[in-house]
């Protein structure tokens, strides 16, 4: 149960962020969790940097360059889908 | 389609009859510049065969008497540009001013914002060094970042990823460089009554490869249309000087060497030359391939990478956003509840 709980967290806080820097709001109906980024026009790369930077201190992970791809920073999902494989390195 | 004929149809879409083409463009340059109502034309020449193609273009259109030519070096710049820029004016009888903007970005404080950002990040740097930004990632599908080279005074290089702020804070006071030119453009053209010509070719204009409000604002862009080898042929026809057209494509704006195709290409302009025409004609990859010698992941990469810049370029080339009569639309204005995403895409035009 406790990893059901952390994934909630994880979505809720990158789209939080997401909300809030990118579109001024912070009303989730905006934002589900497998909307594109890209296709929405929301994610650019201005963009996925500043996501990157706050992935990193957000959530205490190294994310590699060749892990900025559009396809990784898709949506919410794979976003949390992409610090999650970060976090398995870190512990592993 | 056979490859052959694939490569082949390309070469024809890029093959232009140079005279025909500058006698069209500067007939379409004088009848613009007579709906605008002025009396002449003023451009930067930088030193590029960008400008010079253009410069003789405006020449060629209302003659040479009625072209002013402004060459605006700054502390950075290469000398040789200045001399290139000099041949060009020397060499189609443009009268001209030299205008050093080092003064202004000064005052402004545009170096000094420039190297306290690097030196937050690279620690030492200062009067002596030299630095440069590149970008890094699309080869490799990612999504295409800046990252900053620096070589200190003994000559040793170092690159470090840039982070948003100090990425925007460098791009920000290099800018100025832009922006102070355009000032100095439409300060001559308002005294002449003439119109600027802006000097963007196909892939700069097309792949937003100018500064809004820098180089990306005039009243006419003359070489809009033309890819970059199609420039290099009517270079030559227009007899632009040879040490023009053999120089290196370069932003000249950063102290160390600078290639445009490190900046913001990704690629060499011949191949770009050759992806963007076959993809604006509809071509297969297959064909796309063929044409221009790509590997496969390259390809798709720089498919996706070209298709973000051309929105870039029609986010940093719109007019401002204004909103719609109240009486239009009642009820719809801002109502607190956030932006609408569907706007940002509604004035997309069409065939982009």
């Amino acid at each position: 149960m406790s990893d059901a709980v952390t994934r909630a967290d994880r979505l809720a806080a990158v789209r939080g962020f997401i909300l809030d820097r990118f579109l001024f709001s912070d009303d989730p109906s905006l934002l589900p969790d497998d909307q594109s980024l890209i296709e929405a026009g929301i994610l650019d790369s201005m963009g996925a940097l500043e996501l990157i930077e706050f992935l990193e201190e957000r959530f205490g992970v190294r994310i590699r360059d060749a892990d900025v791809t559009p396809g990784a920073l898709e949506s919410v999902h794979r976003i949390v889908e992409l610090v999650e494989a970060r976090l398995a390195v870190d512990d592993g | 389609m056979a490859e052959l004929a694939a490569t082949a149809h390309l070469e024809r879409l890029l093959a232009i009859d140079p005279d025909a083409e500058a006698d069209r463009i500067a007939a379409w340059i004088r009848a613009q510049v007579r709906g605008l109502r002025r009396r002449g034309v003023v451009i930067g020449v930088s030193g590029g065969v960008d400008s010079a193609v253009t410069a003789a273009l405006a020449a060629r259109a209302v003659g040479v008497d009625r072209v002013f030519a402004l060459l605006m070096p700054e502390r950075e710049s290469d000398p040789a540009s200045t001399e290139r820029g000099l041949e060009v004016v020397r060499r189609f009888g443009l009268a001209h001013a030299i205008v050093d903007i080092t003064a202004p970005l000064e005052a402004l404080g545009a170096y000094a914002a420039r190297d306290a950002a690097i030196a937050e990040v690279v620690p030492g740097y200062g009067p002596g060094w030299r630095s440069k930004v590149v970008t890094r990632g699309p080869e490799s599908g990612g999504f295409g970042q800046l990252a900053l080279v620096t070589e200190d005074p003994n000559g040793h290089r170092r690159e470090v990823r840039l982070d948003s702020r100090t990425q925007r804070a460098i791009v920000a006071a290099t800018n100025c460089k832009q922006r102070v030119r355009k000032l100095v453009e439409y300060q001559h053209a308002e005294r002449l009554h003439h119109a600027v010509a802006g000097t963007p070719n196909l892939l700069e204009y097309e792949l937003g490869f100018f500064v809004r409000g820098g180089d990306g604002l005039a009243d006419l862009k003359p070489i809009a249309h033309l890819y970059k080898s199609q420039v290099y042929r009517l270079a030559e026809a227009l007899g632009v000087p040879a040490s023009v057209r053999r120089a290196r494509p370069s932003t000249d704006t950063y102290t160390l060497p600078q290639g445009q195709d490190e900046f913001h290409f990704v690629l060499d302009h011949r191949r770009l030359d050759l992806l963007l025409a076959g993809l604006r004609a509809g071509f297969s990859d297959a064909a796309l391939l063929a044409a221009t010698g790509l590997d496969p992941d390259r390809l798709a990469f720089l498919k996706d990478d070209i298709a973000r810049k051309r929105a870039l370029a029609r986010e940093l080339d719109r007019p401002a956003l204004v909103p719609p009569p109240s009486s239009q639309a009642p009820g719809v204005g801002p109502s607190g509840r956030g932006p609408d995403r569907c706007d940002r895409t509604r004035d997309a035009p069409a065939g982009g």
